[in-house]
């Protein structure tokens, strides 16, 4: 099928999108060539790693012109491949699903996971550019948007034409594919937080949150199901099987334990720079293990103690003992849940609005001023202190993307906080593994109250909750 | 017309009364019904609009120096106001369905509401200047705040009953209604009462100058915390035989402007919630009874104030309902078996500020009705298997609310 034949003709050209609408004045494309540079880093925390987070300055993939899609004029056509695959549905897999698959790994299994893998992959993603095509224009052509559809495009087309697998060596190049993907988008996070950021006057918050929440879910869903088919490609090598990993699933996750693991990342990061809060877990500390992606529980809980310690330290810049971080366990038959509580001060309520909101300009407020400095290079070394904190941290993504991850599986994120005093964090992990993967995001959201004197409806909508009283 | 419909009543009246006599129904009991079915006076009341003041001329009128003018203005406008508040909570219990309305708790509420119209609609039509019955109405308020003292509970026992014959939807819109007006109206009846009352006793006003009517606006949350607590571990010792510590923390030390009434009812409702889940949990375990936390916080617009337990949580399913009124999560009390020291404990348990220890599923939900009165919130959070927090935002009543219109 090749359409770009039908259309070679001299009007139209060459013409891209780009030259169509320019996004930015010339200013703002030097200051948004150089965050392309500056906030490339991982999304997901591996504690296990080094303990001082190396700068990867992982540049994006440079597309050529060809490749870019979205500036050639025969992608509107190409587009009828898009939707064969828009129209087929994705079939979500539970957790139980994932180790009672991985447990009897053999070669025939395996090359089910991969086939599995092959056939998910293009239909997600297709879901997902079809979000993107249907943003409004000006938000599309904005670059890091631009950026990432035509990463996303590209390895749909790649993933697209994989052919089935048959054998074990065909299934190591699809791993290599994957893994090289896997790779190259490791920039999506941040190019999408700050696109979205950069069209908060384009689109309305909802759909803009809708949109990155939605995103981002469908991220997490690809990456589960790719590094699970590739730990298991790894493992079905490796001939000392540990028992109680599958893949990248843990068998026995065990809330204390994930917990310690946090708090001494977060004391080494902080040794020599500052004292660091005492911690103290109580509860059901002695409870038994379950079973999950362990990874996933670390980054959320890392998250939530590294904006403990950090505002707690803020707080109280002048007291030699800053109060503790409490944490406590607990444990009933569906579920396992951690509350965090600090006294770091609690946070406004123009802050506690727009927690979880992507396109608060609040939250990237030091770019307001990045036109006038990278106008004049010399200034580049006068970066606020807040970019170099931790990675996610100056995004402000960190606490969006915990709440992705907990709600991925069907468990949940709240926080509440207390203006002055200090903030709880309630994380909930379904521990029965019986849930299938998030993927939608539901319309139905925490709705702001409205008394019921003033509005003539009676029952706002809210989302079913296991912490949250209705 | 007035005399025409006033003749149609009396004819009518006598001929049913007629009917009835022979029937050997009591026919003064007959007649009150009939009567209030034909009296145009309510529905007069009834459709006329309600002139709402708002919470900055509510504070002004008790404002020191307080002077005769400002006084004369807010009685003039409770004189005029009220009857046609009470007027409407009446029109919205004759819009009951009619077995709703014939349960004798909801009718004696009923009938209570529709004889304080009646009392107080003869001042309404006053001229503004007359202090001696601002007086007089005074004290007729007065009394009358004390007999709807116990409204609530009476309400609560009424609706639990006719749970089958009403649907959800229909009793929570009445019950909001009911309680969110009920709220207006003390407050402009107490704020009018002591106002008057103060005025009279010039030496009494100097020693609590933090007052403006019925307003503090030097409350301090932990003497109101204290207290309640008190009053909790009294209550719970006396049904359970132990009660829980209370750990009070944070900002100890603020105060802020509110209804010192509305304060005291929330927390005792919490403290209440907290304290039985906490001791019944514990003696379902055989552990040590843990302590129950209350945290206070001070921050640029309101209090807040965090009560932490160990009660065991909220079931999942019983955690979407648990703003619903007449849910509960106690046994009901046909069911358990009754002896006569479960019915003294459950009489003690029927003391108090606003009610019951438990048991009517009234009040969480009336609680969070006067949280959000004045722009704050009540946001409860489980952990099911470990306990609860609750967590209650209170703006300061000041310049920022003061459009705020009741």
């Amino acid at each position: 099928m090749d359409c770009l034949s039908m259309f070679q003709s001299p009007t139209l050209g060459h013409q891209s999108f780009h030259t169509l609408l320019p996004f930015y004045s010339p200013q703002m494309l030097k200051a948004v060539a150089f965050q392309r540079r500056a906030f490339s880093m991982p999304a997901t925390v591996r504690p296990t790693q080094s303990t001082s987070p190396p700068r990867h300055p992982i540049t994006p993939p440079i597309l050529s012109a060809e490749q870019k899609a979205s500036s050639s004029p025969a992608h509107f056509y190409q587009n009828r491949t898009l939707d064969y695959y828009v129209e087929q549905r994705v079939t979500p897999i539970t957790l139980r699903q994932l180790v009672f698959f991985g447990k009897r790994l053999n070669d025939e299994r395996l090359i089910k996971s991969a086939n599995y893998v092959r056939n998910e992959l293009p239909v997600r993603l297709a879901h997902r550019i079809r979000d993107f095509q249907q943003l409004p224009f000006i938000v599309g052509s904005n670059p890091h948007i631009q950026l990432v559809y035509d990463l996303y495009w590209a390895a749909f087309e790649k993933f697209r034409k994989v052919p089935p697998i048959e054998t074990k060596e065909q299934n190591q190049e699809y791993c290599n594919l994957l893994r090289t993907l896997l790779r190259d988008h490791l920039v999506v996070i941040p190019q999408l937080a700050l696109g979205i950021s950069e069209c908060a006057q384009h689109i309305p918050a909802v759909h803009a949150n809708h949109f990155m929440n939605t995103m981002l879910r469908s991220r997490i869903s690809r990456r589960v199901i790719t590094e699970q088919h590739l730990a298991l490609s790894e493992s079905s090598q490796d001939m000392n099987n540990d028992d109680a990993t599958v893949g990248t699933i843990f068998t026995k996750c065990n809330p204390t334990n994930i917990i310690e693991k946090c708090i001494a990342l977060i004391e080494t990061r902080l040794s020599g720079t500052a004292k660091c809060p005492p911690f103290n877990i109580d509860g059901s500390t002695g409870c038994g293990d379950f079973t999950y992606i362990s990874e996933h529980i670390e980054y959320i809980v890392f998250q939530l103690l590294s904006n403990s310690v950090r505002h707690t330290l803020q707080f109280h810049k002048h007291n030699n003992a800053p109060p503790p971080v409490n944490i406590t366990i607990c444990s009933n038959d569906t579920d396992i849940l951690i509350r965090i509580s600090d006294q770091g001060g609690g946070m406004s309520p123009e802050a506690y609005r727009d927690l979880w909101s992507f396109t608060s300009q609040r939250r990237f407020k030091a770019f307001e001023t990045i036109p006038q400095m990278a106008a004049r290079i010399a200034e580049e070394e006068e970066i606020p202190w807040s970019w170099q904190g931790q990675e996610d941290q100056h995004l402000g993504i960190g606490l969006p993307m915990s709440k992705v991850y907990s709600e991925y599986w069907g468990g949940e994120l709240k926080i509440m906080s207390m203006e002055g005093f200090g903030t709880e964090a309630y994380i909930r992990i379904p521990r029965l593994g019986n849930q299938t993967e998030n993927i939608d995001f539901e319309e139905a959201q925490e709705v702001e109250y409205v008394p019921a004197w003033e509005s003539d409806e009676r029952h706002t909508i809210v989302r079913h909750s296991s912490i949250l009283g209705q | 017309m007035l005399i025409r419909a006033t003749q149609l009543c009396l004819r009518r009246s006598l001929s049913t009364a007629r009917v009835l006599k022979n029937s050997n129904v009591s026919v003064e009991a007959s007649q009150n019904d009939v009567v209030s079915f034909y009296d145009a006076k309510v529905i007069n009341y009834a459709t006329r609009p309600i002139r709402p003041v708002t919470l900055k001329e509510l504070i002004r009128f008790g404002q020191p120096p307080l002077s005769e003018q400002s006084l004369t203005q807010c009685a003039h406008y409770a004189r005029t106001e009220l009857p046609v508040r009470l007027a409407m909570r009446v029109r919205a219990f004759q819009n009951l369905p009619f077995i709703v309305g014939t349960n004798p708790h909801i009718k004696d509420i009923y009938r209570l509401y529709f004889e304080s119209f009646d009392s107080l609609e003869k001042y309404s039509d006053l001229p503004e200047n007359d202090n001696g019955s601002d007086l007089e109405f005074a004290e007729k308020l007065k009394d009358l705040v004390e007999r709807h003292a116990d409204n609530i509970p009476t309400l609560a026992r009424g609706f639990l009953e006719c749970k089958k014959y009403m649907n959800t939807k229909d009793m929570t819109a009445f019950l909001d209604d009911m309680i969110h007006a009920r709220i207006g109206i003390r407050l402009i009846a107490e704020q009018c009462i002591s106002l008057i009352h103060a005025s009279k006793n010039e030496s009494e006003d100097q020693r609590r100058t933090s007052y403006i009517g019925i307003i503090n606006t030097q409350l301090s949350p932990a003497k109101v915390i204290h207290h309640c607590a008190d009053f909790v571990t009294e209550l719970c010792e006396f049904n359970y035989g132990e009660a829980p510590e209370f750990i009070i923390n944070g900002h100890v030390d603020t105060t802020f402007t509110y209804v010192p009434v509305h304060l005291e009812y929330m927390l005792t409702e919490l403290l209440k919630n907290a304290a039985r889940a906490t001791v019944e949990n514990a003696k379902k375990n055989k552990k040590p009874i843990p302590p129950v936390e209350v945290s206070i916080s001070h921050g640029s617009r309101d209090i807040g104030i965090r009560v932490r337990d160990q009660g065991g949580g909220v079931k999942p399913n019983d955690l979407n309902h648990i703003f619903e009124y007449s849910y509960t999560t106690v046994k009901n009390e046909e069911t358990e078996d009754s002896n006569i020291f479960s019915g003294i404990t459950r009489l003690a348990m029927q003391s108090g500020v606003g009610g019951p220890i438990a048991g009517l599923g009234f009040g969480l939900p009336l609680a969070r009705m006067y949280a959000r009165y004045f722009g704050g919130s009540m946001t409860l959070l489980s952990l099911n298997g470990y306990g609860c927090d609750v967590f209650l935002k209170l703006k300061h009543i000041d310049e920022s609310l003061g459009q705020l219109e009741i």
